[in-house]
């Protein structure tokens, strides 16, 4: 094959793959370059990675909401449902619908039959991964097309915040999630601004306006939602003008990278992940406090977060992240003193320091976390000993509890309950039938975590949560160390038309005003 | 020729099945938790279990062992655990991509590193020599993610010419092939390196060969001598080495997707990985295996035909 048969092969065989594009001219297209490989799941009621969870905050509405630009449920509002009464124990409430919304490609009006499908589909274990937070459903019932009625057979710390517009609380039209089965997961019908249009794997999904939106078209006519894995893909594409909001990184020197470009604005927002050491008080010596204070008292969170940036990062208050219903910082935590920490461990019988085993995740941020760690513990004589394995091995390890310490990142719905319940109740500690995250076996606030999630008085509830907080603080079953924002780069082309405070979606939500130039 | 390939296909059965052991056993020896992965730390133990019980992971191994190999004769390579597409349809939907990728970095590589390692042969111990000497360690040792990304700040961010990532869905012929060029050309240059080399070598040996001495003698044109007894002669090892590079070029690739945001079977396997998506990971070593062993035949047919006093009978 002489040469220029070769490039002529070539030159056919790339256009085979290949057909000619449409004109598209007037369209508003909004292009989010996401960091990551793929799409997971976009259902609801089973999505887990960032990257789907943004997707389904444009798909899908909650009988109520946070507004949009906020994260946090001291901004609940009305979404789906126009208007809701509580019987006066609390235990049975009543939402009255929204008249005329549309389901997404014409499955017909959203209607009272949906929300039943909807919180039974979410507190099923089967079809959801959020099951745990609808078991005290009682019944849901369709009074009729506009009205529904939820029963409750005991309190919870939130009624509303688990029907706003997040993981479970998310509305799915019943006629496309039946008809679809297990294919709803790649084409999600919901009631949101916009729709499922395609998708490809690897490469991107593509939704459009839902033209019948009940607050009005969406001025975006197109969201192309790339899938690029390498961040510094992502930037040049982004610094090229090939996407106009890119994925970040919660690190000082991309943002100091990015916030340089011409026409860029760079927003940090909640909800934070809130950076824990879990201290594993099943493992000799860190049975014994002092010890437990020695560490926490090693740990220099300011220092740390100028490692990170003060820009992305801000120091942990509480072992709840700041913001969150309850959280508060009435118990300080430990201060920053590594001559304490010596005297501390030498009281505890260890004068030359202690040696600990840490199993610890390859991932990025988490590792370079704990290796400042291993830096800062060294100084007062506490030798961690880090086994880096791969992010799924490692949380299948610390689930069997091999690990003294257990780094932690983590995101929750923003009330105290959530993170407490799942990290400091003895009932979720791992290795239990109830396992969920509890790594550190701390067992001490159990009696005010379980009162106050089933507590109706408001003030009663917070000194519940404070009293949890101030026990856990001072029993150190964990080191909160510094929080991270979710930071994206948005182009000045992109008018968002509120004002961006957060999203529990982690993502940037795009209202009916949002538009680009 | 048709019945020696056959026979080809027939020894690599028992090659197959190993693989398929292997990867069966390797891919539930590497601890994870699909099931965690796919619903998220904050899943509740009963949301899990289930989902153990909709994947088939609560069956013993060698069930899931016999299942997987019924399956596989059946051709059927099961559903993502993660998205619930079909492992073929999803590779099929990539392979495409990567199929275009290697086989556009091969020509890259091929038609720039023929002549260079050709041309540094004819000038042995000179400075074209040394300069595609150095040139051919440089390209083999600058991995495709430092390399591409210099390309696309030179050629994309500052001179424009080609974009940064490849465009989705329908597309012209001349826009796939601009968005086709710097990730062929950071794997072909690769391939280049390598082939330089192998051409130099293979061509200092032709070289030194009685019958080239004859020819000049004969006062055949030094050109004409080249061309048509060297190179001729050369080529054949290379061909061996492309075609047995070709299986390495394909796994190579990912790195290359990875930096260029190009689907590909590359960043389908390192996806799956992260994600503990058995069938996927399954499906996907198969095929590798598959287009190595096809890769291989073809270069044994293709030597038959460069060399014909190895033609098979």
């Amino acid at each position: 094959m002489s040469f220029r048969t070769t490039v002529f092969a070539t030159a056919c065989l790339a256009a085979a793959f290949t057909q000619a594009q449409p004109a598209t001219a007037a369209e508003k297209v909004l292009r989010v370059g996401m960091a990551t490989g793929d799409i997971g799941k976009i259902d609801p009621h089973l999505a887990a990675g960032t990257q789907d969870k943004v997707v389904v905050g444009w798909l899908f509405n909650g009988l109520v909401r946070v507004k949009p630009g906020e994260a946090t449920p001291k901004f609940i509002e009305p979404d789906l449902a126009e208007s809701w009464t509580s019987s006066p124990d609390g235990l049975s409430w009543t939402f009255h619908l929204r008249h005329g919304v549309q389901c997404h490609q014409g499955y017909g009006e959203f209607t009272a039959e949906d929300v039943v499908y909807s919180l039974q589909r979410a507190a099923d274990p089967n079809r959801s991964a959020y099951s745990s937070d609808y078991k005290a459903i009682k019944a849901i019932t369709a009074i009729d097309k506009y009205t529904v009625q939820i029963d409750y057979s005991e309190h919870v710390p939130s009624v509303l915040g688990f029907l706003i517009n997040f993981q479970g609380g998310n509305m799915v039209c019943k006629a496309a999630a039946e008809k679809m089965g297990a294919d709803f997961t790649k084409h999600p019908i919901g009631t949101g601004p916009f729709q499922f249009k395609e998708y490809a794997p690897q490469q991107e999904l593509v939704l459009e306006a839902n033209p019948a939106y009940y607050e009005g078209r969406p001025k975006i006519d197109r969201i192309e939602y790339r899938f690029i894995p390498a961040t510094a893909a992502r930037d040049l594409a982004f610094e090229k003008g090939e996407i106009d909001i890119d994925y970040g990184q919660t690190d000082k020197t991309w943002y100091s990278r990015i916030t340089k470009l011409p026409h860029t604005k760079v927003v940090a927002v909640e909800p934070t992940e809130l950076y824990t050491v879990h201290i594993n008080e099943s493992h000799p010596p860190l049975d014994n406090l002092k010890v437990r204070q020695a560490i926490a008292y090693a740990v220099p969170r300011d220092a740390l977060v100028k490692y990170r940036g003060e820009e992305v990062t801000r120091a942990a208050k509480s072992v709840v992240p700041v913001g969150y219903l309850g959280e508060t910082d009435a118990t300080p935590l430990f201060p920053y003193d590594p001559a304490k920490a010596k005297a501390l461990l030498k009281e505890a019988g260890y004068p030359n320091g202690i040696k600990l085993k840490v199993v610890q995740t390859s991932l990025g941020t988490m590792r370079d976390t704990m290796e400042v760690l291993q830096g800062q513990l060294r100084k007062v004589g506490i030798d961690l000993d880090l086994q880096i394995v791969e992010h799924a091995t490692f949380h299948a390890q610390i689930r069997k509890d091999m690990s003294d310490l257990v780094l932690y990142a983590a995101a929750r719905y923003p009330i105290a309950d959530t993170y407490l319940s799942q990290f400091y109740d003895s009932a979720a500690t791992v290795g239990t039938p109830g396992a969920v995250a509890n790594f550190s076996h701390c067992n001490v606030a159990d009696a005010e975590i379980r009162a106050a999630r089933t507590e109706t008085d408001p003030q009663k509830q917070l000194a519940l949560w404070a009293t949890a907080q101030k026990k856990i603080i001072e029993n150190v079953c964990s080191v909160p160390v510094y929080e991270l924002f979710n930071v994206w780069a948005i182009s000045d082309r992109v008018k968002l038309g509120y004002e961006l405070h957060g999203a529990l979606s982690q993502g940037i939500p795009i209202i009916p005003a949002t538009t680009i130039e | 020729m048709a019945r020696y390939a056959i026979l080809k296909l027939i020894y690599s059965v028992p090659t197959l099945l190993a693989v398929l052991t292997l990867v069966f056993v390797l891919t539930r020896v590497i601890p994870g938790d699909p099931a965690l992965m796919i619903l998220g730390d904050q899943a509740s133990p009963q949301a899990i279990a289930a989902l153990h019980v909709q994947l088939g992971l609560d069956r013993p191994v060698w069930m899931q062992y016999l299942h997987f190999l019924a399956n596989v004769a059946h051709g059927d390579f099961g559903k993502s655990l993660v998205t619930g597409q079909s492992v073929v349809d999803l590779a099929a939907s990539v392979l495409p991509s990567t199929l275009e990728l290697t086989i556009a970095s091969l020509v890259v590589g091929t038609v720039i590193g023929v002549p260079l390692g050709a041309w540094a042969a004819i000038h042995r111990n000179s400075m074209p020599d040394a300069l595609v000497r150095a040139g051919s360690l440089l390209g083999l040792s600058l991995p495709a993610f430092v390399f591409g990304i210099l390309l696309l700040i030179v050629f994309s961010v500052q001179l424009g010419w080609f974009p940064v990532i490849s465009p989705t869905g329908r597309v012209s012929a001349l826009e796939n092939l601009r968005a086709l060029a710097l990730p062929a050309l950071t794997l072909g240059i690769l391939m280049a390196a390598y082939i330089a080399r192998v051409t130099r070598s293979s061509m200092l040996q032709i070289l030194g060969e009685d019958f080239i001495r004859t020819a000049r003698a004969k006062g055949v044109p030094w050109r004409m001598v080249i061309r048509r007894h060297a190179l001729r002669n050369a080529i054949i090892p290379v061909v061996t080495v492309v075609g047995l590079y070709l299986g390495v070029l394909i796994g190579n690739s990912v790195l290359t997707e990875m930096v260029f945001n190009r689907p590909g079977l590359g960043k389908l396997i390192v996806g799956a990985l992260t994600q503990r998506d058995y069938p996927v990971l399954q499906g996907l070593m198969v095929l590798y295996t598959l287009l190595i062993i096809i890769a291989n035949l073809l270069t044994d047919l293709a030597y038959g035909i460069f060399n014909p006093t190895v033609r098979l009978r």
